[in-house]
C-alpha cells in the first residue's frame, strides 16, 4: 500500500491501573513520556495528506488525557476515523456525549476479565471492575459502540461461562473478543501468576468453542485460546486427511501488520506494531512519515518475513504442522525466542501436544513428531 | 452567482433540479462537484480507495475512476469530463459517456458527490 490504512497511536504512557499482563509497560526500550497535544495535532495532519483512513487510540489508558477531545478533533478534521481501547473506568458523560457528537467513532473496546470483581481485579487492580462497567453502561446509553476484550488467563479461565453471560446477556453487548495473556511488557515479571498452563488452554479452548456455538458470530478472537483452537483443530483436520499445504502455510505468514497498518509510541517513535516497540523506525514530525512507510529497511524487511520457509527452523524440520502453520506473532517470537523472524513457541500446536495438551473433542491425538525442543528462555 | 446554503436548500420547493425559494428560482449545475469530506486513497497501481469518514463507506476505482474523480471540482460538466478522460487515455469507447455517467451517479447516490445549485431566472 502506498500509505497505511490503520495507524495505532499510544496516545500516552499514563495509565490509571497497573495490569499484570499489560504488555505496555516493561518494555525497556519504550521512554515512557507523552507528547504535547500541538505534536499530535501536527502529525495527525500528516496522516490526513497521507489518506489514512483510521486511528486506533492506546496507551496507556487514553482517557487519562485531559486533552483528548482536542487530539480527537484533530483526527476527525483531517478526515479520518478512529477507535478507542480503554479500561473503561476514566470514561465520564461529558466525554461520551463529545465522542457521540463526532460521529467518526468505530468502536471503544472495554477491558473485562472478569463476571465479578474478585475475578476481573485479580490482575487489573482493586476497583477496575466497578469503572469497567460504568463506563461500558455510559457509552451504551449513548448509543456508542462498545465492545470488549476479555484478556484470559488462569484467573478467569474457570469464569469465562460467567463473564459471557454477563457481557452478552446481562449488558447485551452484540459480541466481545478474546485473547490470552501473552509474554510482553509487565507479564514477563508476572508470569507465573498469570499465564495459562496447558490444562488452563485445553479449558479455555473447549468452553470458548461451545460458547461460540450458542452465541453464533458473538464471540471473535484473532488471537489466544479461541483462535487456537479454530486454527489446530483444522491444522489437525488436514494433516489426518492428508490435506496439501494451506495457502499461507508453511511459512512466517502469522503476522500481516506490516502490510496496512503501522504503530507510534508515546513518545512518537514509529514502530511496526505495539508488540514490536524495539523496532524503531523513525520519529513523528522529524522524519517523513510516507517516506518512512514506504522507504524504512525494517520495515520493508520485515514485509519479507512471510518468505521464510517454516522448515528453515531445526524444531519445525520434521513437524508434520508444518505445511500448515504459519508461525504466528512476531512480536511474542522475539519476546520468547530474541527473533523476529523465528516462529512463536507460544502458537505451536506441536508443543502443545507434547505438554500434554488435547484438542477439543479429541480423546487422543496422534501423530505429530516428538523430539527434544529448545529455544532458550520460556514463558512459564 | 451564489451556491445556496444547505438550509436555504431544505425550505425550497422544486424537483431537485430546479428550486424556488421565495421569488428566487435556483438551478441545479450540471457541474458535479466532489464530496470534500471524501478521501481519495491512491495506490502504486493506479486504482485507488474513496473512503467517507462519516459514514465509513469505501469505494474502490479503477484508474479510469480517479481520473474523474480529480475532475469532480465543480468546474467540469459532464461532456468535459468525458473529453479530459478521452484526451488521458486510449481506446476510450463510445459508451464512455453513458459509463462516466452511470458511475457519478452510483457516487451521487452515496453521497460521495454532489451538485451545486446557481440562481437563475
Amino acid at each position: 500500500m502506498r500509505s497505511p490504512r490503520v495507524v495505532d497511536i499510544d496516545i500516552t504512557s499514563t495509565c490509571n491501573l497497573r495490569c499484570l499482563y499489560c504488555f505496555y509497560f516493561d518494555n525497556e526500550v519504550v521512554k515512557y513520556h507523552d507528547l504535547p497535544a500541538k505534536e499530535w495535532l501536527r502529525f495527525f495532519e500528516e496522516l490526513g495528506a497521507a489518506s489514512v483512513m483510521k486511528v486506533c487510540i492506546a496507551g496507556g489508558e487514553p482517557f487519562a488525557r485531559k486533552d483528548l477531545p482536542c487530539l480527537v478533533e484533530g483526527i476527525v478534521r483531517n478526515r479520518m476515523r478512529f477507535s478507542i481501547l480503554s479500561n473503561g473506568s476514566l470514561i465520564t458523560e461529558e466525554i461520551a456525549g463529545f465522542i457521540e457528537g463526532t460521529n467518526r467513532c468505530d468502536y471503544i473496546q472495554i477491558s473485562v476479565d472478569g463476571s465479578r470483581a474478585e475475578v476481573h481485579e485479580a490482575c487489573r487492580g482493586k476497583g477496575s471492575f466497578d469503572g469497567a462497567i460504568r463506563g461500558i453502561k455510559i457509552l451504551q446509553r449513548r448509543g456508542l459502540p462498545v465492545t470488549v476484550r476479555v484478556t484470559i488467563t488462569r484467573h478467569n479461565v474457570g469464569d469465562l461461562e460467567n463473564i459471557t453471560h454477563m457481557l452478552l446477556e446481562d449488558l447485551g453487548l452484540p459480541g466481545f473478543g478474546t485473547n490470552a495473556a501473552g509474554y510482553l511488557g509487565s507479564c514477563r515479571q508476572n508470569s507465573s501468576d498469570v499465564l495459562l498452563s496447558t490444562r488452563d488452554r485445553e479449558i479455555a479452548m473447549e468452553t470458548l468453542l461451545r460458547l461460540s456455538e450458542k452465541y453464533s458470530g458473538r464471540i471473535y478472537a484473532l488471537a489466544g485460546p479461541l483462535a487456537d483452537a479454530r486454527f489446530w483443530l483444522r491444522m489437525e483436520d488436514a494433516r489426518r486427511t492428508g490435506l496439501p499445504q494451506f495457502e499461507s502455510g508453511g511459512r512466517l505468514t502469522g503476522c500481516g501488520c506490516s502490510r496496512d497498518k503501522i504503530a507510534v509510541r508515546a513518545d512518537g517513535v514509529m514502530i511496526p506494531c505495539s508488540m514490536l516497540p524495539h523496532m524503531e523506525l523513525g520519529n513523528i514530525n522529524r522524519d517523513n512519515f510516507l517516506d518512512v512507510w514506504q522507504k524504512s529497511s525494517i520495515l520493508n524487511i520485515l514485509r519479507t518475513r512471510d518468505n521464510i520457509p517454516l522448515n528453515s527452523f531445526d524444531y519445525c524440520k520434521a513437524c508434520s504442522y508444518t505445511s500448515y502453520c504459519t508461525g504466528n506473532c512476531p512480536g511474542l517470537a522475539y519476546s520468547l525466542t530474541g527473533e523476529v523472524n523465528s516462529p512463536s513457541p507460544d502458537a505451536c500446536l506441536r508443543r502443545f501436544l507434547e505438554d500434554g495438551g488435547r484438542l477439543p473433542g479429541e480423546d487422543q491425538v496422534s501423530g505429530g513428531v516428538s523430539c527434544n525442543i529448545s529455544w532458550g528462555e520460556t514463558c512459564a | 452567482m451564489q451556491p445556496l446554503s444547505s438550509k436555504k436548500k431544505a425550505d425550497a420547493e422544486g424537483d431537485g433540479n430546479a428550486l424556488k425559494y421565495g421569488r428566487v428560482m435556483v438551478f441545479r449545475t450540471e457541474k458535479p462537484i466532489a464530496n470534500p469530506v471524501v478521501v481519495l486513497k491512491e495506490e502504486f497501481d493506479d486504482w485507488a480507495v474513496l473512503f467517507n469518514p462519516d459514514t465509513a463507506e469505501a469505494v474502490g476505482i479503477n484508474p479510469v475512476g480517479v481520473e474523474i474523480w480529480k475532475l469532480l471540482d465543480g468546474k467540469h460538466s459532464l461532456d468535459e469530463i468525458v473529453d479530459e478522460i478521452k484526451k488521458s487515455f486510449s481506446d476510450v469507447s463510445e459508451s464512455a459517456i453513458g459509463e462516466a455517467k452511470e458511475f457519478i451517479g452510483d457516487l451521487v447516490e452515496k453521497g460521495f458527490v454532489g451538485y451545486e445549485f446557481e440562481e437563475g431566472t
